[in-house]
């Protein structure tokens, strides 16, 4: 049976590991509940497919998987919303993301591993097309500038999914996925889509290419002082300093010092048994 | 053993110091400057520890307490050579004008600390919109009513005074016809366009977060919520104050233009908001 | 051997200091491990103050405004702050400018921390009755000060997090009735934001804290020298008498050995983990916002209360008491006075004024033991909703079903905590005898040493 102090010392070794393991980055604490849409797919580039073939084919996923709630004419049902202002954006991000199809629609949208492969998920953009009409697909471009695409994050993103885009619970009932890790075409298309409680906004491909870029390269450019912490900040800090740093500390001032109280007391020789 | 390991300390340290200062010569790099670092120190540190522990002895030695108080005769002592026989307290005038002195010494103090900053006056009623002003966005551009979808949202400023930190708004565009204000503020709300003041009425902080689907308008602090469709009304949090809403106008072009400055004050409370 | 005498010599002929080395390099120290907390934030205070003084070296503390043209990318050619520019110097362009940045961070986080430690060993151990209520109030001083300089510190890169942390700074003030506004106006030089408040910071984190710091922290460790040390009441012990090693040699090298072994552990933490990236923060503007915002864990507490508390904002005879008022001044004022008065609190409920220097066992004070667990709890449940927002979104846990989960533990766990310590202490405290309970009274005997009479 340890004593209290035995116990005391392997909690904390076990707390400085632990703690260890998170900050450095072995252990992912956001795997408890995997927010972000972490779809790193490549992907062909979702604008250029056979148009009338990739449209029947659409049709066809769209019937058996997706009219019971949005109605065969798009037009929604008591249990999914009309489509006729989903554009192609809106089309290949929720399927992209998978957020769509929805086995039950009274369920929350959850990202996660897409349905569909690139094929059929541009034969269902396709055949959306013909359904509704809405904003199209941004084509991502290279060399977009930097700090316009910083300058953007930071006025129209950061304040739902941070300035290091981590994400984070918002208001009484929603949250804001964090975007590290997801899908440059998926982080140009949300904006314009306006996903869940999601607010939406008028930007063009160069634009959206400059947010998402930024937002690609946070990690790298953000890490430049160590293991970043998930980038929540003050409370990963925080939590690190205590139950790492200052816990090791401690437990070296219990190497450096006496542990036995006898030892600090007053007592004529007497050499102290256990106590405490 | 404990030599061995006490020499191992301080090699350390000799090592790690010639590797840190050519790390440094080499350019540097944080991760490796640390680690060099802590070995460094640590190797000298362990080192000490472990002599003290195994190479040093230790007799416990034993000292008497003497208790804190001085001997009567020295405090009593003490007390009459404070008192000094009487020589202020028996001048009682004297001593109380004495103590008046050091109060007005005091005030002395208290003037240049005055200095620090200029009184709020009418600042805190003020901001820079006023009647005629165009709705212009960070970059000092007006905004379009077109630039602004259903559901979105940007951050305006009055003309000529983008990124000022007292006149910071939201524009936020939501389906027309479902605002549930009344009278004025209903007038201020021309086709779904709404102006509120962006600085949250708890403590301040840019109330940057629109939740588009159940339009409301939600704090980053301490997560003050407002709901746009009843002139920013605290819904949920610790905010008890709307937002002040601008009033304005959409004109013909298409862009926006105030009609005043808000009607109370914005941001955080403080005592006399209604003044 | 000669060498030294001579060296003593030459300096003694000049100051007389050996009769003040010798005893001092023999007083007795006991040693004790958890004797060492105070010494560790001590270290801490050390480190601070030297990588802070090299910091100083670089950092504009100015709020004039220029163009960033660093090597930074995302930022090239942004508006920002001289002193946020010197920040990034400091962080891109200045050789082993970063490692010392991020120590004299870190540093100020374990230092907050060693003290909150230490003070919950002076508590728990009673070693704050007479004749040491004095150094008990000047350690709370000091808790404050270092909590101060901590806050003043971080705010001085003028990043989006910090600035954020000011304005609700500001905000606070505001809230004062009566005085509010003019008590904000003259703190920040004007209405919120001002270019002043950087160079105000600056001079209060590098000047006017640091300097009420080392006094305060000469003082606290002089009363400490002067009183002696506590002991640990076991079987045996005596009021009268101090027992360890001596401070030369055993002392000096254990703790000098610490102090290593503490910047080693801070320098690993400031060389692998990343601490305050202000570059991906940005320069502060005050319509920007981001979640999550939080500032330092030490006062992450505040935070709670500021997010917890009520929307109530009454107006009492044309007075408007603003929501923030109570949770953020009124509150945890009252806590810090009563922190300050504990010493006298306990003193008069227990009818206790003797002088002690043994040291009581949690478990001899049950009452004692309970609150502070329970102040303790309430500290923690108010430092964790500080962070709603992370663990909300770590846990995927609604805002307003966390809150409530908050709110319900703020009032109920510290209760419980506290009923539970209370019923283990007493339990403990019957089943162990202890060394010679109650006080005893020092008196001169005829023979010129001190006899031990208890007290009943």
């Amino acid at each position: 049976m340890l004593s209290i102090r035995e116990a005391g010392g392997v909690v904390a070794t076990a707390l400085i590991v632990v703690t260890g393991l998170i900050a450095f980055g072995f252990l992912d604490p956001t795997t408890i509940a995997s927010m972000g849409g972490k779809a790193d797919v490549t992907h062909a580039d979702p604008g250029m497919v056979d148009a009338v073939g990739a449209s029947e084919r659409g049709r066809e996923l769209y019937l058996s998987s997706c009219a019971s709630c949005h109605g065969p004419d798009g037009r929604g049902t008591e249990r999914g919303p009309t489509l006729e202002n989903a554009g192609p954006a809106d089309w290949d991000f929720y399927l992209r993301s998978g957020r769509m199809p929805l086995d039950d629609p009274s369920q929350p949208l959850e990202p996660g591993p897409p349905s569909y492969d690139d094929a059929d998920i541009a034969a269902l953009v396709a055949y959306g097309r013909r359904l509704g009409d809405g904003p199209q697909i941004p084509q991502l471009v290279t060399g977009a500038e930097q700090p316009a695409g910083r300058d953007l994050f930071v006025n129209d993103c950061a304040a739902c999914h941070g300035v290091t885009a981590s994400g984070a619970a918002i208001g009484p009932d929603a949250f804001a996925p964090s975007l590290r890790g997801v899908d440059p075409q998926l982080i140009a298309e949300a904006p314009l889509v306006g996903p869940g409680t999601m607010p939406v906004f008028d930007l063009d491909d160069e634009q959206l290419s400059a947010i998402a870029s930024y937002v690609a390269g946070i990690s790298e450019d953000g890490a430049q002082g160590g293991f970043e912490l998930g980038g929540f900040g003050p409370v990963a800090e925080g939590l690190v300093a205590l139950f790492l740093g200052l816990l090791a500390i401690l437990l070296m001032a219990r190497w450096v010092g006496s542990s036995d109280e006898a030892d600090a007391s007053a007592s004529d020789g007497g050499t102290g048994d256990g106590h405490e | 053993m404990a030599v061995v390991a006490v020499s191992a300390g301080f090699m350390a340290t000799l090592g790690a110091g010639a590797g840190l200062l050519i790390v440094y010569l080499l350019g540097g790099d944080p991760r490796t400057e640390g680690v060099l670092l802590a070995l460094a120190l640590g190797g000298f540190g362990a080192g000490l520890v472990i002599w003290s522990h195994h190479l040093m002895p230790a007799p416990i030695r034993e000292e008497q307490r003497h208790p804190m108080a001085s001997s009567e005769e020295m405090r009593s002592a003490l007390s009459r050579e404070l008192l000094h026989g009487g020589v202020i307290g028996r001048r009682r005038a004297l001593a109380w004008l004495l103590a008046a002195g050091v109060a007005g010494l005091g005030a002395v103090l208290v003037v240049p600390l005055l200095s620090l900053g200029p009184s709020p006056g009418n600042s805190l009623y003020q901001t820079a919109w006023a009647r005629g002003r165009r709705l212009v966005g960070v970059d000092g551009q007006p905004i379009f009513a077109d630039d602004v979808p259903v559901g979105g949202l940007v951050t305006v400023f009055p003309e000529g005074a983008a990124g000022r930190a007292d006149s910071q708004a939201v524009l936020i565009h939501v389906d027309p016809g479902t605002f549930e204000m009344t009278g004025d503020a209903l007038t201020w709300a021309p086709a779904g366009f709404v102006v509120y003041s962006k600085l949250c009425t708890h403590a301040g902080c840019p109330v940057g977060l629109f939740l588009a689907q159940s339009r409301h308008l939600t704090c980053p602090c301490h997560q003050s919520t407002f709901d746009v469709l009843r002139g920013a009304q605290p819904t949920y949090g610790p905010a008890a104050r709307p937002l002040p809403q601008l009033p304005m106008r959409l004109e013909a072009d298409g862009t926006f233009t105030a009609l005043g400055d808000f009607p109370e004050p914005v941001g955080a409370s403080f005592w006399d908001m209604s003044a | 051997m000669s060498r030294i005498s001579g060296a003593i010599g030459w300096l003694d002929d000049r100051t007389g200091f050996s009769r003040l080395a010798y005893p001092s390099l023999r007083k007795v120290f006991p040693d004790h491990w958890s004797f060492l907390l105070g010494e560790i934030a001590l270290f801490c205070f050390v480190l601070l103050l030297a990588t802070g003084t090299y910091l100083t070296l670089f950092y504009v503390p100015s709020g004039e405004q220029l163009r960033y043209d660093g090597p930074y990318t995302p930022l090239l050619g942004t508006d920002v702050s001289a002193a946020f520019d010197s920040v990034m110097n400091i962080s891109f362009e200045v050789r082993a400018g970063l490692i010392f940045r991020q120590i004299h961070h870190w540093a100020a986080l374990v230092f907050v921390g060693a003290i909150v430690v230490h003070l919950g060993r002076i508590f728990f151990t009673a070693a704050f009755r007479k004749p040491r209520e004095l150094n008990w109030v000047l350690g709370t001083g000091l808790l404050l000060l270092a909590i101060g300089e901590g806050f003043t510190g971080y705010s001085l890169p003028d990043d989006l997090l910090s600035g954020t942390g000011l304005r609700i700074a500001n905000s606070v003030l505001l809230s004062v009735p009566l005085v509010g506004p003019q008590l904000a106006f003259l703190a920040f030089g004007g209405e919120f934001p001002t270019d002043q408040i950087i160079s105000r910071l600056f001079i209060l984190h590098v000047l006017l804290l640091p300097g009420l710091l080392i006094g305060g922290v000469i003082l606290h460790i002089g009363l400490v020298w002067i009183q002696k040390h506590t002991m640990y009441r076991t079987p045996g012990a005596k009021e009268s008498v101090v027992r360890g090693p001596s401070f030369w040699p055993v002392q000096v090298f254990r703790s000098s050995g610490l102090f290593l072994l503490t910047g080693a552990v801070l320098a690993l933490l400031a060389g692998l983990v990343q601490i305050n990236p202000v570059w991906t923060y940005g320069p502060y503007r005050a319509y920007e916002s981001s979640v999550p915002s939080q500032p330092d864990w030490y006062m992450g507490w505040l935070e709670g209360t500021l997010r917890l508390a009520p929307a109530f904002e009454p107006t009492i005879l044309g007075v408007t008491i603003p929501s923030i008022f109570i949770p953020a001044m009124v509150l945890p004022g009252l806590m810090l006075l009563l922190l300050l008065i504990w010493p006298f609190v306990e003193g008069h409920h227990r009818g206790d004024h003797e002088e002690h220097h043994l040291l009581e066992w949690p478990s001899e004070a049950p009452g004692r033991t309970a609150v502070g667990a329970a102040a303790f709890t309430l500290l923690v449940v108010l430092t964790l909703a500080g962070g709603n927002d992370v663990l909300g979104g770590l846990l995927t846990i609604r805002l307003a079903v966390l809150n409530d989960i908050f709110r319900v533990s703020l009032f109920v766990l510290p209760v419980v905590v506290g009923i539970l310590t209370y019923r283990v202490m007493k339990a403990r405290g019957a089943q162990q005898p202890r060394g010679p309970q109650g006080a005893v009274r020092l008196e001169r005997n005829a023979q010129g040493g001190f006899d031990e009479e208890p007290r009943s």
